[in-house]
């Protein structure tokens, strides 16, 4: 059977996340935690691809990390119609950078044993794209970033091909498995949620600590992290906007201009 | 051997170098300035090409592999050559590509890797400060890399200024790095590989025209494409022109597409929802139009107009196209 995981993560809703312009300060707490956008994808192809296995199927295996409150997220999955989900929650790997996170993630791959990792491209909150690549480093497997369109799996299940496109050059690759991709938002339409399937994951998802997942607590967090964030800040608010009189095509021409150079 | 180099991973496109890669040279000479520090570019394939020297590189550590870039080949080469000669850092741009090999790198070196900087700064002792923007921009964290590796970041593409071209004499060493592959390295099998459709990079543009949806519902994207090549720049559109089948994936600014720092971004008809904010607020002028006074858009742009694109658009073009027809004469 093949085994296909799927790595998801938590994030606040940005069109809630605002700066207070009198203080400078970002309004995160007020925002809501939804599914990262990219990862709906990732979901989507993981279900397609594995609707057109044949033989003994396929198992769709949802995986996040975060606290208590991100396995709301996995019962997102699971109304998509995933088979299995898996929350690692534990205290010791709060304050993870991608590094941390990728040997936590790959730890419960190595315990789950999948035969094609899904991530998205990237969250939305860190933006760095980071995890997916690390993750497969620390696997010794192949990866594909940047996936545009869904996979063809080859019918031994040992390969498959796919498109992806890296700053303007599209290529079509076959990658052995196991490996890991990550998903263009573009590369699949998510399906709409079933709210049976969601409510029959409630009491199943499967919670692993550090403890199951073998690690030492000098592997995870802040300890096992390889980057540091010695400061942060918001950035100075943009100066206002300069608003030219209504009908006024001319300043509107002129403020085009500077850039221009000498076509102007 | 006492680190001290400061790489740049040399980005080529068809055999090109990448823009971006001029700009970390220029960025790791001003690094290196009134240090000992050399600056070195890290060459995979083709020929040396002499432009990394006239741009900052005082070093080109080649390899000689004939073939296309792959992930796995790429961080064979890095990561010995890391392990030989012990960099002090190593800059990769901030592209795909960028963002898919220095992962990898980074995470075989065991050291930290930094996303998508906008600043970076070397203090006295060899501590480089990787600063980059989250949230969206909202927020800017300043990172150190921790332990004794190899400081590694990618840099986001059109922030670092370039080097103008060296004039006079340098020193042009070239150092030849032994490839020593391993069949896994070869396990991804290229099949093909082509221009992308759409073949303007938006991340690379220096002007950007963005269509939202006040340019879709009054059918004037083909004007808005227009506005984008009589600037010299690239067309892009937002998400819901996207989604709506008007504009290629690969044309998106925002959250879920492209994020873009142009020297100019024009906003037509966007309202300036904030997955689409996130995408462009670090272009260094923004000029928006839009017939509602109260879009948030103008809360980001520098220059705004109110007012119907189905007047304003059209006139723009005649006008610019007026002017080059004097200028012609």
């Amino acid at each position: 059977m093949l085994r296909i995981l799927v790595c998801i993560k938590q994030v606040p809703n940005t069109t809630e996340i605002s700066v207070d312009r009198e203080t400078g300060l970002l309004n995160r707490e007020r925002a809501a935690a939804v599914l990262n956008p990219f990862d709906e994808t990732a979901l989507e192809i993981a279900l397609r691809i594995k609707a057109r296995t044949g033989g003994d199927g396929a198992e769709v295996i949802a995986l996040t990390m975060g606290p208590e409150a991100a396995r709301a997220v996995l019962l997102d999955a699971a109304g998509l119609g995933v088979d299995r989900c898996v929350h690692l929650c534990d205290a010791a790997f709060r304050g993870s950078d991608t590094y941390a996170t990728a040997k936590i993630l790959a730890a419960a791959a190595k315990k789950l044993g999948p035969d094609l990792i899904i991530c998205g491209r990237q969250a939305i909150d860190g933006d760095t794209a980071q995890v997916g690549p690390s993750m497969a480093e620390q696997l010794h497997w192949p990866e594909a970033a940047y996936v545009t369109a869904l996979p063809q799996l080859h019918p031994a299940k040992t390969s498959m091909t796919l498109c992806r496109t890296l700053d303007g050059v599209e290529e079509e690759l076959r990658v052995p498995l196991p490996a890991v991709i990550t998903v263009q938002k573009s590369a699949a339409e998510p399906r709409l949620p079933s709210y049976q399937l969601r409510a029959a994951m409630t009491e199943k998802i499967e919670r692993w600590d550090l403890k199951t997942l073998g690690l030492a607590k000098e592997d995870c967090g802040l300890a096992g992290s390889k980057t540091r964030v010695s400061r942060t800040f918001t950035p100075p608010p943009r100066p206002l906007c300069t608003m030219l009189p209504e009908g006024d095509i001319l300043a509107l021409r002129a403020s085009l201009k500077i850039t221009e150079g000498g076509k102007a | 051997m006492e680190r001290k180099d400061i790489w740049v991973y040399a980005e080529c496109r068809n055999g090109q170098i990448a823009p971006v890669t001029l700009e970390l040279l220029g960025e790791a000479r001003r690094l290196a300035e009134g240090t000992e520090h050399s600056v070195a570019a890290v060459l995979i394939g083709g020929p040396v090409a002499h432009e990394l020297f006239e741009h900052g590189a005082d070093i080109v550590y080649h390899a000689d592999l004939a073939e296309d870039f792959r992930t796995l080949s790429h961080t064979r080469v890095i990561c010995d050559a890391v392990k030989t000669y012990q960099p002090l850092a190593l800059l990769f741009g901030a592209t795909a590509l960028g963002r898919s090999l220095a992962p990898r790198v980074a995470s075989r070196l065991q050291t930290g890797l930094s996303a998508d900087c906008t600043d970076l700064k070397l203090l006295p002792g060899g501590t480089l400060v990787q600063t980059r923007p989250a949230f969206g921009g909202n927020l800017y964290a300043s990172i150190l890399t921790q332990g004794e590796n190899v400081q590694i970041a990618t840099v986001r593409p059109h922030v670092m200024r370039p080097l103008e071209k060296r004039e006079g004499r340098w020193s042009e060493e070239v150092i030849a790095l032994d490839v020593k592959l391993k069949d896994e390295d070869l396990a991804v099998e290229i099949l093909a590989r082509k221009p992308a459709a759409s073949a303007s990079r938006l991340d690379e543009a220096d002007v950007v025209v963005t269509a939202g949806f006040g340019v879709q519902r009054y059918g004037l994207l083909d004007e808005a494409r227009e506005l984008a090549r009589l600037l010299g720049g690239a067309f892009a559109a937002t998400r819901k022109v996207v989604d709506a089948g008007k504009a290629a994936p690969e044309e998106q600014v925002g959250q879920t597409g492209v994020t873009v720092a142009p020297k100019l971004y024009v906003a037509l008809g966007v309202s300036g929802a904030v997955q689409h904010i996130v995408g462009m607020q670090g272009a260094k002028k923004i000029v928006a139009v839009n017939l509602d006074p109260n879009a948030p858009i103008f809360r980001v742009a520098d220059v705004g107009l109110r007012g119907d694109l189905r007047d304003i658009l059209p006139e723009l073009i005649r006008m610019i196209k007026e002017e080059r027809a004097d200028g012609a004469l």
